[in-house]
């Protein structure tokens, strides 16, 4: 016996779900987004202001401690902190949702048990809300830009594109996560593991022409890989982003959302028993 | 009953709760009986089963109000999740025409983080409103919960009374077509609770079907057009609520041991009751001019100019909603109603002075045992009582054989109408005061007419009205 309120059949279904719930989901987000500074003298201004803090703290670390170079040809001190700032970015969207998503379901019983609640958007809000966040982080990124490297790259215009080519990977593991952490606890803990991993084993905090040839291939089984070397791209090199990179992942992204989509529908209905 | 008239339609609907000891079972139950299957094995189960709701079939009609009683567990929450469409049943199917608003338990749906506000819009848009319909209903939810400056505060920092209004604000300011309240309503003050009643009774007028589960039976007798009793998931009666409710008491209040007899005659008594439901002019409680079916038509018209004893006792008035509590070790016999010469009576001059009176055969040694009375109108309204002690601690001391007799004088101090006893003897027992014998609607009894009558309303206070004129010029 399977109710789900959407056609699992069909592909863009996890689409269907946004768009027929999307002013919860705004709400949702909105909600998340301020309360992480309630009560805070500086709100919202702390989301700001905690990139701009962490990119002086990078610079200072990573630039002049360790003398970091992305490439030999430069000797800006700023060259390293801005472009791990490009690819933790993206890094940090990943984490914060994948973390959160083990508990997703677990910390809303009240959704769970006592309305009915469309569970599957909240995956769409959490995504929303780390969204908002990288919106922030970019912005600091760009305006910080001109007044350290002397412009600001033209392809920056393409950095939305970047990032839609990565939502559905990052929702997908969102409801991968939140039907599977339901039953097991454990997964929170794992989780948190891994995707530091994720986060060392991507060409974030090195440019994967240090890794050694023979792994090199190795780089693009993890996730982050194809999307932070695009972001690199786009923000900080002015490059066009390897399209066909691109294309291709945003093609296998959308089977696995659509995937996780029909594994949380299918799973969702045990959630009660067990939360 | 036409598809446009139903409101809930349950067809044996049954709800088994998994029990798993722990969460990866679920995950294994999910996949591994499957797996078994296709290598050929026996498929296991990973949970021991409970099943909350069994077997219940229930046609609801639009605008009827239906009480929900039952002991705790007896599957009243689980069977509302259900109509409320949070929980999936296990066998049968729940079809609800309409909107469905509702206030199950303490903690509908509100995240404590977040802020009145919030919350309030976030029902809203789960109930369906759109955002414009949310705005324009704001300032009347408001209004309605009364909880001021605190909509800005986390739901958290509410107390239980702020945080019902708010959720009750929201339930009813979505014009449902069916409003489910559970239980909910008893944290708020009385003033706040009258105006819930009021506003359940404007909703019900403008078409909405109610669904109101609550252990304060009184309130369901006085709301409710049907209520239903639950017990172990089975829905033992369905009827007038002057009909369940005392079944429901008796039930609640028998004995263990006895209480599986207690249900069977509950159970036989409600399928045998099925013919002549609803014929019986006393059980209906919202016809009170019935009640006068029972009287010969010759002393109908009895008029009574002036307040004279003439009080007479008439044989056919005899209750028929009477419900005879399991007896432990005390039993009441003999209850009637006197003049003070020890004449029997049952109809009653307006004013006059009666004495009510029973027999107690104790079986068992009792401490602490205090005898009581209750008058109630035909709806079921508690109107006065009293019982032989205050407390019971300063109740009598009874051993094994002897019979007391309780005499409660009271004054006829009420409106033309038909009226009914009760009689109860407690004692202090090892779990405090308990029945040991209890019959409601024990008998009923007339106040016949009096034309000079100045008082209004059922309770004559003996207002003493007085004019003055005065020239303005």
């Amino acid at each position: 016996m399977t109710t789900s309120a959407y056609r699992l059949t069909d592909p863009l279904s996890p689409y269907v779900a946004l768009r027929r719930h999307f002013a919860l989901v705004m709400q949702m987000a909105r909600r998340d987004v301020a309360g992480r500074y309630r009560g805070s003298f500086a709100g919202l201004l702390w989301s700001f202001f905690n990139p701009l803090l962490m990119l002086v703290i990078y610079t200072f670390v990573f630039g002049v401690i360790f003398k970091s170079r992305w490439n030999a040809q430069t000797t800006s001190h700023f060259q390293y902190a801005m472009v791990l700032f490009a690819g933790l970015n993206i890094n940090t969207l990943f984490s914060e949702c994948a973390n959160r998503a083990t508990t997703l379901i677990v910390e809303n019983t009240n959704f769970v048990k006592r309305v009915v609640f469309p569970l599957e958007t909240l995956t769409w809000s959490t995504l929303g809300s780390g969204l908002f966040h990288l919106c922030v982080s970019t912005v600091a990124l760009l305006v910080i830009s001109p007044l350290v490297m002397g412009h600001l790259p033209w392809t920056a215009i393409f950095f939305p594109i970047v990032v839609v080519c990565f939502l559905p990977f990052v929702a997908g593991t969102v409801w991968l996560f939140a039907a599977l952490g339901v039953y097991l606890r454990d997964l929170k803990q794992a989780v948190g593991i891994a995707t530091m991993a994720l986060t060392f084993l991507a060409p974030i905090l090195y440019p994967a022409t240090l890794v050694p040839e023979r792994y090199r291939f190795a780089l693009y089984f993890n996730p982050l890989t194809i999307i932070a070397e695009a972001s690199q791209d786009v923000l900080i090199w002015g490059r066009v982003p390897r399209w066909d990179h691109l294309a291709a992942y945003a093609a296998v992204a959308s089977l696995f959302a659509w995937f996780a989509f029909a594994w949380f529908e299918r799973t969702r209905k045990g959630f009660a028993d067990v939360v | 009953m036409s598809s446009e008239d139903f409101s809930i339609r349950i067809k044996s609907l049954s709800k088994r709760y998994e029990v798993y000891a722990q969460p990866a079972d679920r995950l294994r139950q999910m996949i591994l009986p499957r797996v078994q299957r296709v290598v050929r094995r026996p498929a296991r189960t990973y949970f021991s089963e409970f099943w909350a709701v069994r077997d219940i079939s229930l046609d609801v009609r639009k605008g009827e109000t239906v009480g929900i009683v039952g002991r705790n567990g007896s599957g009243k929450s689980t069977l509302l999740q259900m109509i409320c469409g949070t929980l999936s049943p296990t066998l049968g199917t729940v079809a609800v025409n309409g909107r469905v608003a509702a206030l199950l338990e303490l903690g509908a749906g509100f995240n404590p983080e977040f802020t009145g506000r919030e919350s309030v819009r976030l029902s809203g848009l789960l109930y369906g409103l759109s955002e414009q319909e949310l705005d324009t209903r704001f300032d009347a939810i408001l209004d309605f919960a009364e909880i001021g400056d605190f909509i800005d505060q986390p739901i958290k920092t509410y107390s239980s009374g702020m945080y019902v209004r708010l959720a009750f604000a929201v339930a009813i300011n979505v014009s449902p077509d069916v409003l489910v309240v559970d239980e909910a309503l008893s944290v708020g003050d009385e003033a706040f609770q009258r105006k819930c009643f009021a506003r359940i009774d404007a909703i019900r007028d403008a078409g909405a079907t109610v669904l109101f589960v609550s252990h304060a039976t009184g309130t369901v007798i006085e709301l409710c057009d049907r209520a239903i009793l639950l017990d172990e998931g089975e829905m033992l009666a369905d009827g007038t609520p002057r009909f369940v409710v005392p079944r429901y008491h008796k039930l609640l209040y028998s004995p263990s041991d006895k209480a599986v007899a207690v249900r069977e005659a509950i159970k036989r008594e409600a399928v045998a009751r099925d013919v002549d439901e609803r014929s019986s002019a006393i059980d209906s409680g919202d016809r009170p001019d019935a009640s006068m079916d029972g009287i010969p038509a010759a002393v109908k018209d009895v008029e009574i100019r002036q307040v004279e004893e003439s009080a007479y006792f008439d044989e056919a008035m005899t209750p028929r909603s009477t419900v005879h509590y399991q007896s432990r070790g005390a039993l009441i016999t003999a209850p009637r109603i006197e003049t003070r010469t020890g004449r029997q009576v049952n109809v009653l001059s307006p004013g006059r002075e009666y004495i009510y009176t029973y027999d107690v055969l104790f079986q068992a040694a009792a401490v602490g045992v205090r005898l009581g009375m209750m008058i109630k109108t035909i709806t079921g309204l508690e109107l006065g009582g009293a019982a032989t002690a205050p407390h019971p601690r300063s109740g009598m001391l009874v051993s094994a054989g002897q019979r007391l007799q309780a005499r409660f004088r009271f004054r006829a101090m009420l409106a033309p109408g038909v009226y009914f006893m009760n009689a109860g003897v407690t004692a202090a027992g090892p779990e405090g005061e308990t029945y040991l014998d209890r019959i409601i609607d024990v008998l009923m009894f007339r106040v016949t007419h009096d034309a000079d009558r100045m008082a209004t309303g059922t309770v004559d206070f003996h207002v003493l009205p007085d004019l003055s004129v005065e020239s303005v010029s």
